[in-house]
């Protein structure tokens, strides 16, 4: 299956969503898939699958989800469905999905909004509406915006972002764990995301304390319902490389060692991902990249690094 | 950003580091009070975190200080020293560690607690539970391999 090219045009026959495991344990219907989903033991190549077609394996290890991964990686690109892998996978499994696999959409079980993020990653596959915030919480959620232009203010913004979860009573511990979560995605759509005439990225090797030339203001938005925290970043280039997302994704499950000279260090995902719960990045290229960053603040600390890791890397059709 | 603060002990140079490493900048102070071919201990148990740039320039400093012949001995090492110890490749330059601070939190107050835990031979364990001055069990507020992983590792350590 491919990981980093965006799906092929829609057409007229509508979207199956298979989920390969226990009818018996019923996925969360979605909006966009308000019809009986398909339960299925396993599947077999050859299944007949489109491009357009969701497959959700609920992660065993001890049954053989990466053969069933393996035999849809296997089918021709016109009859390879999306996978969407469900349940709390280890890191080093979650290395291997990405690695072997390119699998692209694992969504834990434990966290706070589990289901819901479930039912909001086969909606986004279906519908192809990939951007917001606001769908990854089901109830009140308080919400606070702003915009960052300049490098220099990102410290204004750290203020806000701090003040923000203070005010919701946040644990000390996972607010330093978001304000490193706000750094790293803010420096990122400041510093990486702007691309000049050639596709180049002028700014990328710059150090972080320099002012890279203004361009569109970054989006911040903030949300929390004292069960989850939101952050999300857009910036109006949409360069993230999906590859790159990848390749960084692989290097936070190993022991990390940081690049050396004037730029980044390329540990901005491994940090962004080792301080939430759930990572999703949103991307319509040439246009506008959104990187969301969901954490568990229901408990404390340990709450919320043991809920698993999940991540998605959407490209807009 | 992070405030470092200096002191002699007859043993040579003391440093206290405490708050978010962001950039060299927060550093540099570390790296210049440094007299070459001395001891060194760092207090790093008020460090609450490391941005990537931070981590780029903490390893540059320690490099540094490395390359001048000091001797670096670690103690109190914050929650996010050791995450990012077990994390990432020669975190602390080979340096020695005394002690690392274990957090706590009461699920009835949310109190939080850290506490100290002396690197010694055999490596301590660390409790799961401590009493809270509410009266509270707290439980211990981060995953346990990694402390008892490097307690083990830094009990190996010269000091």
């Amino acid at each position: 299956m491919s990981a980093v090219e965006p799906d092929d045009e829609p057409d007229d026959e509508p979207a199956r969503v298979v989920v390969v495991g226990d009818p018996e344990q019923p996925m969360a219907r979605t909006p966009a898939a308000p019809h009986e989903l398909t339960y299925v033991d396993a599947v077999e190549a050859g299944g007949g699958f489109s491009p357009r077609d969701v497959v959700v394996l609920r992660w065993d290890p001890a049954a053989a989800v990466s053969e069933t991964i393996e035999a849809l990686t296997r089918l021709p690109p016109t009859e390879r469905p999306r996978v969407v892998v469900a349940g709390d996978v280890a890191e080093a499994a979650i290395k291997a999905l990405i690695d072997r696999h390119s699998v692209v959409h694992v969504v834990g079980t434990r966290g706070a909004r589990a289901g819901l993020d479930l039912a909001v990653t086969v909606d986004k596959l279906l519908t192809n509406d990939l951007f917001g915030l606001g769908r990854y919480f089901d109830g009140e959620a308080g919400v606070a915006r702003c915009t960052c232009t300049e490098a220099r203010h990102r410290g204004a913004v750290f203020d806000w972002v701090r003040a923000y979860a203070e005010e919701h009573r946040i644990n000390r511990r996972i607010i330093d764990g978001l304000l490193v979560v706000a750094d790293e995605m803010i420096t990122n759509a400041l510093f990486n995301a702007p691309t000049d005439a050639s596709g180049g990225h002028p700014s990328a090797a710059l150090p972080r304390t320099a002012d890279p030339a203004r361009g569109p203001a970054i989006e911040v938005e903030l949300r929390c319902d004292g069960q989850r925290l939101g952050i999300a970043t857009i910036d109006r280039y949409g360069s993230l490389e999906p590859e790159v997302v990848l390749t960084s994704l692989r290097r936070c499950f190993e022991r990390a060692e940081p690049r050396q000279g004037p730029g980044g260090a390329g540990l901005g995902l491994y940090l962004l991902l080792g301080s939430v719960s759930h990572v999703v990045f949103n991307v319509a290229r040439g246009r506008r990249t959104e990187v969301i960053g969901l954490m568990d603040v229901s408990k404390g600390y340990r709450q919320l690094i043991e809920a698993g890791k999940s991540f998605n890397l959407f490209v807009e059709r | 950003m992070a405030k470092i603060k200096w002191s002699t002990e007859p043993t040579g140079r003391r440093v206290v580091i405490d708050g978010m490493i962001t950039a060299a900048e927060d550093l540099t102070e570390l790296a210049s009070g440094s007299p070459p071919a001395t001891p060194l201990t760092l207090d790093v148990g008020g460090i609450r975190a490391f941005t990537s740039s931070g981590i780029q320039a903490w390893l540059e400093t320690l490099r540094q200080l490395r390359g001048a012949g000091c001797r670096l001995v670690f103690e109190r090492l914050s929650p996010a020293v050791v995450r990012q110890t077990m994390s990432i490749y020669d975190f602390l330059a080979g340096g020695a560690i005394r002690s690392v601070l274990a957090p706590y939190l009461c699920p009835a107050c949310d109190a939080e607690v850290e506490e100290e835990i002396a690197v010694v031979d055999p490596p301590p364990a660390v409790a799961p539970t401590r009493r809270c001055t509410c009266g509270t069990d707290m439980d211990f507020d981060d995953l346990p391999g990694p402390y008892a992983c490097l307690l083990r590792e830094a009990t190996g350590r010269p000091s």
